[in-house]
């Protein structure tokens, strides 16, 4: 996991899952590098084969923190089978998720 | 899926993979990728895979995050089973459980929990939750996706096929060392057949193994009655339950599983999630649980089912387990056939004895000498058919160097013809001043024979000829026998003497007239029962009374006394049938003046 950050964004890349068994490591990591005036988290997923429901809800959590300043999560190259796992939860609607 | 889907997919072979993990969400993503690969080997297409990663990584999670406290030392099961058309896992927990929710609706987009169950219904066709004490078994069960057609299989594809061959060898390889011990059992078996006759003794043995190894708590076996309409409780178990089971119907496939099982060839399962029916008669042994009902064939027949059941609902029986069954069970399906071989050669052999009986009984009344009677000479014969048929003569001395002739044909074979013969023989000899007068003699043979024959509608053709040398005479009555021929050798023609009256055994008051022939001498007379006339040729056209008389006129012209005359007559018999091997009893009674 690797992190870059600065006033209004933070950048997460290479993870390979998120899921039960990471998912709170993952966020104690992004809150603790997260500026107060952070506006935007953005996921690599390049890399990540595998998300289930833990993963998706600590990403809901960050996009919770990250609404108080109308901020938001950007998913970056979702594999084809985590953009249709985001389809069916209706999350595609509250996550940006770019190309 | 309907119960027949369900059971239709449970009967093909599957394959499984069993894990353990230990109660940590770490253990949890390895276990998960395991099954991905494995089920990968087996060529599950890319959509399978994720949807069973995902699905089996939102089960495994939930039984490690609500896993109780006191419980966390306890691992957690994964049992994934492949089949031709889906997939099914289980996945064994330790947690306080939950009622299954039949539709889970998906949480606010902002909830960050209470996506699992959506996602876990939403990649499943089938769901359930098994809760019991101490732990709980949640089944998921997953349609298999069609793999995409092409024309040309790619080395990829080649390679997925050649290790799913080597994976179910491996899996039959393996198969095979478990059913060591079944294969001991049914040696054994083989050994002690023979030396055991009683099948149920032998079944029960059988069964009782069969539970063991099988880790059932009950079985039932039935077999199908003759008649092929019930099936009969031949053994439950264990013995020492009191329940009785009445037979089943066959035609009654709805009520009962055993019935349904056997009418339509087919294994069903029942359990928690097929039950069985309300009024099935299985109820009163296996009240709860769950089971599996085989029936079995020979030939095309079906021959009986058995029944195996386990008190827990939530351990149902594997496919190995069910093959164990089949193996037991066609194995004894085929000692019950041969048992039943065993039974109708046992008959057969008693048919066999009681004929020879009938055909001792037969020989023993017939005289083992010939009274002389001069001027006359009589010779006789009496031929026997294969099967033992009622025909028997008598040659009784009389007053005054008479004799008294007796032919008879008692309706009917076997042992009861025979015995009849006997008492007619009897009845006759205890008769005789009656002897002289034939008629008197048939008419009183008839009044005490009567009640005897009439009871099992039986009757017996007589005919009685009472042979007087001095007057040179024969009187003759007929009880609806085949009639007296008498041939005079000066003119060469036979002619019939058909006087005649009812059977004995037909009616109790019948009167029988009496005919007095003059013998002169050269004169003949053949008494005879209708083995004779109704000889057939190759054409099968039977000989009849028309042809007999000539036969007969020609046997006295060529001869010169009574045995010659007899052999050659049964030489013409023989002629006529083209040596063919005699259908009824060949009877005669040739009498010869000889001056």
């Amino acid at each position: 996991m690797n992190f870059v950050a600065d006033h209004e964004s933070l950048h997460a890349t290479g993870l390979d899952r998120l899921s039960a068994s990471n998912s709170a490591e993952f966020k104690q990591q992004v809150l603790l590098r997260m500026s107060a005036t952070c506006r935007l988290v953005e996921l690599d997923c390049s890399t990540v084969r595998f998300i289930d429901s833990d993963g998706l809800g600590t990403l809901v959590g960050i996009h919770k923190r990250l609404a108080v300043n109308d901020g938001k999560v950007r998913l970056h190259q979702p594999s084809p089978t985590v953009r249709q796992l985001l389809r069916l939860l209706h999350l595609d609607e509250i996550f940006e998720v770019t190309p | 899926m309907s119960a027949e889907a369900v059971s239709a997919a449970r009967r093909e072979f599957r394959t499984s993979l069993r894990l353990e993990i230990t109660c940590e969400f770490a253990a949890v993503r390895a276990a998960v990728l395991e099954v991905r690969a494995w089920l990968a080997e087996r060529g599950l297409p890319e959509a399978d895979l994720s949807a069973w990663e995902l699905a089996l990584a939102e089960a495994v999670n939930n039984a490690v995050k609500y896993s109780k406290a006191n419980a966390r030392q306890l691992p957690v099961g994964i049992e994934i089973s492949l089949g031709e058309r889906d997939v099914e896992a289980r996945i064994t927990d330790h947690t306080a459980g939950f009622d299954w929710p039949e539709e889970v609706d998906l949480p606010d987009a902002d909830s960050e929990s209470g996506r699992g169950l959506f996602l876990i219904k939403s990649l499943t066709d089938y769901s359930t939750y098994l809760r019991h004490t101490g732990e709980n078994i949640l089944v998921l069960r997953r349609a298999r996706t069609a793999p995409a057609k092409t024309n040309l299989p790619d080395v990829c594809q080649l390679q997925n096929r050649l290790t799913d061959a080597e994976m179910a060898l491996t899996d039959m390889t393996a198969e095979l060392s478990s059913s060591y011990e079944s294969l001991v059992a049914l040696f054994r078996y083989s050994s002690e057949l023979g030396a055991h006759a009683d099948l149920k003794d032998f079944s029960q043995r059988l069964l009782k193994d069969l539970m063991q190894i099988a880790e059932a708590d009950y079985a039932v076996l039935r077999l199908v009655s003759t008649d092929g309409n019930k099936l009969q409780t031949l053994l439950i178990l264990p013995g020492d339950s009191n329940v009785q089971l009445d037979a089943v119907d066959m035609a009654d496939a709805l009520a009962s599983v055993e019935a349904a099982a056997a009418r339509n060839c087919e294994d069903i399962w029942f359990g928690p999630e097929e039950p069985l029916g309300k009024h099935d008669p299985l109820r009163a042994v296996m009240p709860t649980g769950n089971g599996i009902c085989h029936a079995f064939f020979v030939a095309n027949q079906p021959v009986g089912t058995a029944t195996l059941g386990r008190q827990r609902a939530d351990k149902p029986f594997t496919a190995a387990q069910l093959s164990l069954l089949h193996t037991f069970v066609d194995f004894l399906a085929i000692q019950i056939v041969n048992a039943r071989l065993l039974d109708e050669r046992t008959a057969a052999r008693v048919t066999r004895r009681e004929l020879e009986i009938a055909a001792d009984i037969q020989r023993s009344l017939l005289p083992s000498t010939i009274p002389a009677c001069l001027p006359f000479e009589v010779a006789a014969a009496c031929q026997s058919a294969l099967q033992v048929g009622g025909d028997f003569y008598d040659i009784i001395p009389a007053a005054d160097g008479a004799l008294l002739l007796v032919i008879a044909d008692v309706m009917g074979k076997g042992v009861p013809a025979a015995l009849f013969a006997a008492v007619l023989r009897s009845t006759i000899r205890s008769m005789p001043q009656l002897f002289d007068q034939p008629g008197e003699l048939l008419a009183t043979a008839n009044r005490t024979l009567f009640p005897d024959l009439s009871r099992v509608d039986m009757f017996i053709t007589a005919q009685i000829a009472y042979l007087n040398p001095r007057r040179q005479k024969i009187i003759s009555a007929n009880a609806g026998h085949c009639p007296m021929l008498v041939c005079q050798r000066k003119t060469a023609v036979a002619t019939a003497v058909s006087e005649s009256g009812f059977p004995l055994g037909i009616e109790p008051m019948t009167r029988y007239a009496q005919v007095e022939t003059d013998l002169p001498p050269d004169a003949a007379v053949l008494l005879y029962t209708d083995g004779l006339s109704e000889t057939r040729n190759a054409g099968g056209d039977m000989l009849g009374e028309e042809k007999l008389l000539p036969m007969f006129a020609q046997a006295i012209m060529q001869t010169s006394d009574a045995l010659a005359g007899k052999e050659f007559l049964l030489g013409s018999l023989d002629d006529y049938s083209n040596h063919q091997p005699l259908l009824d009893d060949h009877t005669l009674i040739l009498i010869r003046h000889l001056a």
